[in-house]
């Protein structure tokens, strides 16, 4: 793993972006290259960890020299991934789009699903919105987490497993390590055939594509609530405070590769884990509220019934629903090892976006909604 | 006999496959809530993967348990829409107390309360009153009971007949009673049609639970017929014996 700084190309017809990029990653993060469509070298891709190209082209005097110019970004992306095929023998470096009109550009994509499944789609690792405050943490994110893949990835399984577990920052001194193995075993990582052949740029896509997005053996703000039954603005404030309870929650957060990229994330297995201590091994709700109490020096408010993280319209969870009133949906991208998509039932009968996603044995609690 | 506290040692990961394969099973003939339940034991008994040599209670609570969706008198097998009595559903419930195996979790011991309770309860929700209840328990532990060693109680909660609360007989034996094989039992028995054509078919869950269902009950099985072959006294008297800790061991 290198300690160097990861080096980002931004490709864009106006330095002036780039530039404000540029500041806000800072000169400690990274080091960050700017250049126009037409000045950028060979030497410039292959020093480079991450391309962001721009997807708005049309200042640069190349776009309009014939058909094969390319228009966009998006198009310049896939040059440009050629290009680093055929220079860099072994490094790897990802390429992600970032632009001021993604909701445009990726409109028939719901919202939030853009950053992910949009790169996904265009074999890209990331769509980055040029407004987003978060940025230029997700942009360096990517960038170290390209920086500290090995040069050759491991042939052999075990060998590759421990470089996975590695890149995820999975300590075998962690309390909760067997079940995270486990965990992360039944999402299948692609760490053998396909790691070896991309220099490991599948597992990256894996975590931004597959994982982060998705309920599995890592869970975001709304799924740490729905394990704990606490409403989302009073973990919020816990997640604020310097508590002994927030100190437990920090010990089980995802701290491995691309964990500034999309949001907070934490060990499932490593909350169930806190569970068990925490109520000596019986996972007795009132046993557990009370000791969350003691822990964050407060009288917490729970939900008193079982809640599952809700996804709305956006098709990503933002609220709690309770089981008693929820469906589940199949959507056409949410990876089969993940837990499953839910969503309120209320909801779910007046969207007709959703209506007709609900699973076969769902859907008859509609009618009741 | 010995007074030695009789134990039953599981393979882990036999148990979470059994447990995996039930949850993908059952899945149309429970609730939401009932679904969820089974998928937090799930994770509850995961967790145990990450707990060497610890006493771990592994546990759906009464208060909160797995309930099945409603059973239209399907527990007769009269021909679809013939059926008569009370729509039921159940409510399955159990905690097992048992000890993880040092270093590395690949098995566990059964060596305290082992107990399933099922009620069938009239109606929908967490209000429907209760109809029945019994038992479904494996007698480990230092206060293991007399009786089979795998067996089904009907305790009473009055000191009214039928059951009073004070008589803890008959203890009825039954088939190696896990969790997971008392809920397929519960289903079996409310819905008797749609249940056994819900199993019988191939598919990945069913090989997974019918591989496991088959070592556990040909062991079961070989040992009884051991038992009764080879007493000299009245070999029901002998079924009632300990069929050791390595039962529903694989390979056993």
């Amino acid at each position: 793993m290198s300690t160097q700084k990861p080096v980002i190309l931004i490709i864009d017809d106006d330095p002036s972006d780039g530039r404000n990029l540029q500041r806000g990653v800072g000169k400690e993060r990274a080091e960050v290259v700017i250049r126009t469509p037409d000045d950028f070298r060979k030497g410039d891709l292959q020093r480079a960890d991450l391309v962001l190209v721009d997807h708005e082209l049309d200042a640069w005097p190349g776009v309009s020299s014939g058909l094969t110019s390319p228009p966009n970004g998006l198009a310049l992306s896939a040059v440009i991934r050629e290009r680093i095929n055929e220079l860099t023998r072994g490094n790897v470096t990802a390429v992600a789009l970032w632009s001021g009109k993604v909701d445009r550009i990726a409109a028939s994509l719901p919202s939030e699903l853009r950053s992910f499944a949009f790169a996904r789609l265009n074999n890209l690792e990331w769509v980055f919105a040029k407004d987003h405050p978060d940025v230029p943490t997700g942009v360096v994110s990517l960038a170290v987490a390209i920086k500290q893949l090995p040069r050759s990835w491991p042939q052999e399984p075990a060998g590759a497993t421990r470089q996975l577990h590695k890149l995820l920052g999975l300590n075998s001194e962690f309390s909760f390590f067997p079940t995270a193995v486990d965990d992360v075993e039944a999402c299948h990582p692609p760490i053998h055939e396909l790691s070896e052949a991309t220099h490991a740029l599948t597992v990256i896509r894996w975590i931004a594509h597959r994982i982060l997005p998705y309920p599995a053996f890592l869970v975001d703000r709304v799924g740490l609530a729905a394990r704990l039954r606490l409403d989302l603005e009073e973990l919020d404030r816990i997640l604020k405070n310097s508590s002994k309870l927030a100190h437990c929650l920090k010990e089980v957060e995802y701290r491995g590769v691309l964990s500034d990229l999309y949001g907070k994330h934490w060990w499932r297995s490593g909350l169930d884990s806190l569970v068990f201590e925490l109520t000596s091994g019986t996972s007795e709700i009132d046993r557990l509220q009370s000791e969350l109490d003691r822990l964050a020096g407060a009288n917490l408010k729970f939900l008193d019934h079982e809640v599952v993280p809700g996804i709305g319209e956006s098709y990503r969870p933002t609220e709690l629903v309770p089981v008693s009133n929820a469906v589940r949906l199949r959507l056409d991208d949410w990876p089969p090892f993940a837990d499953a998509a839910w969503a309120e039932r209320e909801q779910v009968a007046e969207s007709d976006a959703l209506r007709g996603l609900v699973l076969p044995l769902d859907s008859e609690l509609l009618s009741a909604a | 006999m010995t007074d030695r506290p009789k134990e039953l040692r599981l393979n882990f990961a036999n148990l979470q496959k059994e447990l995996e394969s039930v949850s993908n099973l059952a899945r149309p003939f429970l609730t939401q809530e009932g679904s969820y339940r089974l998928e937090e034991a799930k994770r509850q008994l995961n967790v145990f993967k990450s707990k060497p040599g610890q006493t771990v209670t592994w546990e759906v609570p009464k208060e909160a348990p797995i309930r099945t969706t409603l059973s239209k008198a399907q527990y007769e097998r009269r021909d679809s829409g013939k059926q008569k009595g009370p729509h039921i559903h159940g409510a399955l419930s159990f905690k097992w107390e048992m000890t993880t195996s040092e270093k590395t979790v690949k098995e566990v011991m059964l060596r305290g309360k082992a107990s399933t309770m099922i009620r069938l309860c009239e109606g929908e929700g967490d209000e429907a009153p209760v109809l029945s209840m019994w038992k479904m328990e494996i007698g480990v532990g230092a206060a293991a009971s007399p009786g089979s060693f795998f067996h089904i109680q009907v305790p009473g909660t009055e000191k009214d007949p039928p059951f009073p609360e004070s008589i803890p007989v008959p203890r009825i034996p039954v088939f190696p009673p896990t969790p997971m094989a008392c809920l397929e039992f519960v289903l079996g028995e409310l819905f008797q049609r749609d249940w056994l054509k819900h199993v019988d078919r191939a598919g990945t869950p069913l090989n997974l639970w019918r591989s496991i269902q088959q070592q556990h009950l040909s062991s079961y099985l070989k040992w009884q017929l051991q038992q009764i072959e080879k007493t000299e006294g009245s070999p029901l008297m002998h079924l009632k014996g300990f069929p050791g800790v390595d039962l529903l061991m694989p390979n056993c």
